[in-house]
């Protein structure tokens, strides 16, 4: 994890012309901020080209960031405001499902912010080695999931039935953050 | 009153939805009223957000590998004599003693540090120093490759394509997407390629076949789209803008669009199901067909290897810690030509292939389950210090394939420590491009390590001679003898005691998407003790 000193001194160099050096930033930064966005945006293409734009405005915006201030903060902020644009961008294409998830996403906001925070922390690298650690039968339903199958053919594929496998998910997913936790003490 | 149930259900509406507007309100009602649910499903949200974000290691963002080398040429334009200018040409001055364009010294600074290979490295096929001194480069922006076409068109097979139409009035035209994706078009057609998975089809027949990994793949035309959920479809658009479309395996959504691209109305098909579209009526409607008029996958006969019949000896010569010719498979096992070296166990439907001339392949191409190689744990070390790897492939498609993989033993760590592997653009990256690229990690990991990009453009269908040569803390890649990445990787230790030939470390129980399972071929695999020379990789790329 790069420290305060570090950071400041690859803006220093990428303010200073060399900007290959934001890369190692793209590599410090990448995984919060990407998880940010994924944990908002549905669409995972779009919350790809949402992270993409976001750390170019991060280069572009460099010289206005504040170096006493934290830059993860100041990245999620961007990314922050990335995600509401989309969703502004997207409104009058959204369907239920994604009404209700703006819907969802405005009630839990605080409580987001601060998991997130607390999570920010453990090491998100961490969290496909957690996966592998899952008992036999979460691990499937995370990994079916993570291929983008819904509820239901996760169900078909793994012979069960469609509430068992949000409950396995949701307990996997508890036993995901105890993981990352544990490896971030 | 255990807030699991309640859980569970907010889980299914947030990624599927499928509720019903009342138990929505519900849930949301509850959501705004209980403190101890909000910050439960918080957790839950922001796992999964994590777990996607995590799953996709690599991002190719290409617009930010942009802006940071536009950026960087203007500053090397105007600083011409800049330390970093003066050392990359100390580094690699060219034969012509021309000095190294700033362009491609800042691009493969980037690269190097963004591991994302963005350039088309023009090179010689002959003159392996030349392939690494002369980096004549440009950006790529492929999204597809032809595969093959009828002979009164005539597009070569390995043609890359970028977006843009393309039409025939005669024949038919297969090419393959750069995350896997064949479609054969069937003329008259005319198309836009918009991206690695997408097509327009504006007129014509097509039939498209999704692999593992690219799922999500869509092709719309003037009145519908489809959008492939894992599965083999084809589909008529007619001048009208009427059209059919069925499904022959897995599924695939097909929708009804307005006139401004709106979907109207989507309807779920599965194997052997087919929809009617009428835009004049709005109509989408299920309907009885047979696969009449749809037209197949067309493709080109696979290639053989001919190997020289002293090539088995000439490998033998240069004395290989294990040399493995998969003639066949004997008792599960593919054995080992150096005496007392360890077989390839092999797992699943892999099997053997005629190459014809007496000469056989490895074949990884069912598509039915686990296949690949595998040694068993080995007392000695496989891969330490200085190594070399060389080895024929023949791709099916093109996508991320492991080759080869390497791991310590550790009861504690898993993952890999040395990866030989094809990467392809895929679906969320935004890159496009292929080549090879190597991975080491010491201790072994899932994730993370040193790497190396062999910038290049492979095809599918097409035998490559592939190999790596660690000497010292540098690592080389070649393709077809020629250098195409080399790069410094540190004083790794390595010691590798086993070996996975066609996939990742792991076991039989993963997908093929996770394992990077290799869908291709594979032969004359050898490894040897010590770094081989340009000159000696050059040989073991010679077949007739």
């Amino acid at each position: 994890m790069m420290t305060q000193d570090e950071i400041t001194a690859v803006i220093r160099k990428v303010l200073a012309g060399n900007a290959t050096e934001f890369s190692r930033l793209v590599r410090e930064f990448g995984l919060p901020v990407r998880s940010f966005i994924h944990a908002r945006v549905r669409n995972a293409a779009d919350a790809e080209d949402l992270g993409q734009e976001c750390f170019i405005a991060a280069f572009r915006g460099l010289a206005k960031f504040d170096t006493s201030q934290p830059f993860e903060a100041w990245l999620i902020g961007i990314a922050r405001h990335r995600v509401l644009g989309y969703f502004r961008a997207t409104g009058r294409r959204h369907h239920a499902t994604e009404k209700f998830r703006e819907e969802c996403l405005v009630r839990v906001a605080n409580e987001l912010q601060q998991v997130e925070e607390e999570t920010r922390h453990a090491t998100l690298r961490r969290l496909m080695d957690c996966v592998e650690k899952l008992p036999e039968r979460m691990r499937q339903v995370i990994r079916a999931r993570l291929r983008g199958e819904d509820g239901s053919d996760a169900a078909t594929l793994l012979h069960s039935t469609r509430g068992a496998i949000y409950m396995l998910q949701l307990r996997a997913n508890v036993h995901l953050k105890d993981c990352i936790m544990k490896g971030a003490t | 009153m255990s807030l699991e149930p309640t859980l569970a259900k907010l889980l299914e509406a947030w990624q599927d939805g499928g509720l019903s507007e009342v138990q929505e309100a519900e849930l949301l009602r509850q959501l705004e009223s209980d403190a101890e649910l909000r910050r439960r499903f918080a957790e839950q949200v922001a796992m999964l957000g994590g777990l996607r974000a995590a799953a996709e290691q690599n991002p190719r963002w290409l617009a930010l590998f942009d802006a940071l080398k536009q950026s960087a040429e203007e500053a090397a334009a105007t600083d011409m004599l800049s330390f970093e200018y003066a050392t990359m040409e100390r580094i690699a001055p060219t034969k012509t003693g021309q000095k190294f364009p700033a362009q491609w010294m800042w691009g493969a600074a980037v690269i190097s540090l963004l591991a994302g290979p963005f350039w088309l490295m023009q090179r010689s096929m002959n003159d392996p120093s030349k392939a690494a001194a002369v980096p004549a480069v440009a950006p790529i922006s492929y999204v597809a490759v032809v595969v093959g076409s009828s002979p009164e068109e005539g597009r070569a097979a390995g043609t890359y394509l970028k977006p843009g139409i393309i039409s025939q009035t005669v024949g038919w035209l297969t090419l393959q997407t750069l995350n896997g994706v064949s479609v054969t078009l069937d003329a008259p057609f005319r198309a836009e390629l918009l991206d690695h998975d997408r097509i327009h089809l504006a007129q014509g027949r097509a039939r498209v076949r999704v692999p593992e990994g690219a799922e999500g793949f869509r092709l719309d035309s003037p009145s519908f789209e489809v959008v492939d959920l894992g599965t083999e479809f084809a589909t008529v658009v007619n001048q009208d803008g009427t059209g059919t479309c069925r499904v022959f395996e897995g599924k695939a959504d097909v929708s009804l669009l307005d006139s401004i691209g709106e979907v109207k109305r989507t309807q779920r098909l599965v194997a052997n199901e087919s929809v009617r579209v009428t835009p004049a009526k709005q109509d989408l409607r299920v309907i009885v067909e047979g696969n009449g008029d749809y037209p197949e996958i067309k493709r080109p006969p696979r290639p053989t290897l001919s190997l020289h019949s002293s090539y088995g000896q000439d490998v033998m010569k240069m004395q290989p810690l294990g040399y493995w010719r998969f003639e066949e498979i004997r008792n599960l096992e593919v054995a080992n030509e150096v005496a007392n070296g360890v077989p390839l166990q092999a797992f699943g439907t892999a099997a053997i292939a005629s190459e014809g001339g007496g000469n056989h392949s490895g074949e990884l191409t069912r598509l039915k389950g686990a296949e690949y190689f595998q040694s068993p744990w080995l007392a000695a070390s496989m891969l330490k210090g200085d190594f070399s790897i060389s080895l024929f492939a023949q791709f099916e498609w093109l996508q991320n394939f492991a080759l080869f993989s390497a791991t310590r033993y550790d009861e504690s760590i898993q993952g890999n420590s040395f990866i030989l592997q094809s990467y392809a653009a895929f679906r969320r990256s935004g890159l496009n491009g292929t080549g090879l690229h190597a991975v080491l990690r010491d201790p072994p990991a899932w994730d993370g390590g040193v790497e190396v990009f062999g910038n290049t453009l492979l095809r599918p269908l097409h035998w490559y001679h592939i190999a790596a040569s660690r000497r010292g803390d540098q690592l080389t890649l070649y393709l077809d003898g020629v250098v195409v990445g080399r790069q410094s990787v540190g004083s790794m230790p390595l010691d590798c005691r086993q070996i996975f030939v066609g996939r990742l470390n792991g076991n039989a129980g993963q997908l093929r998407l996770e394992a990077r399972g290799l869908v291709g071929h594979i032969d004359e695999m050898a490894i040897f003790p010590r770094a081989l020379t340009d000159v000696e990789v050059r040989k073991l790329k010679l077949t007739k």
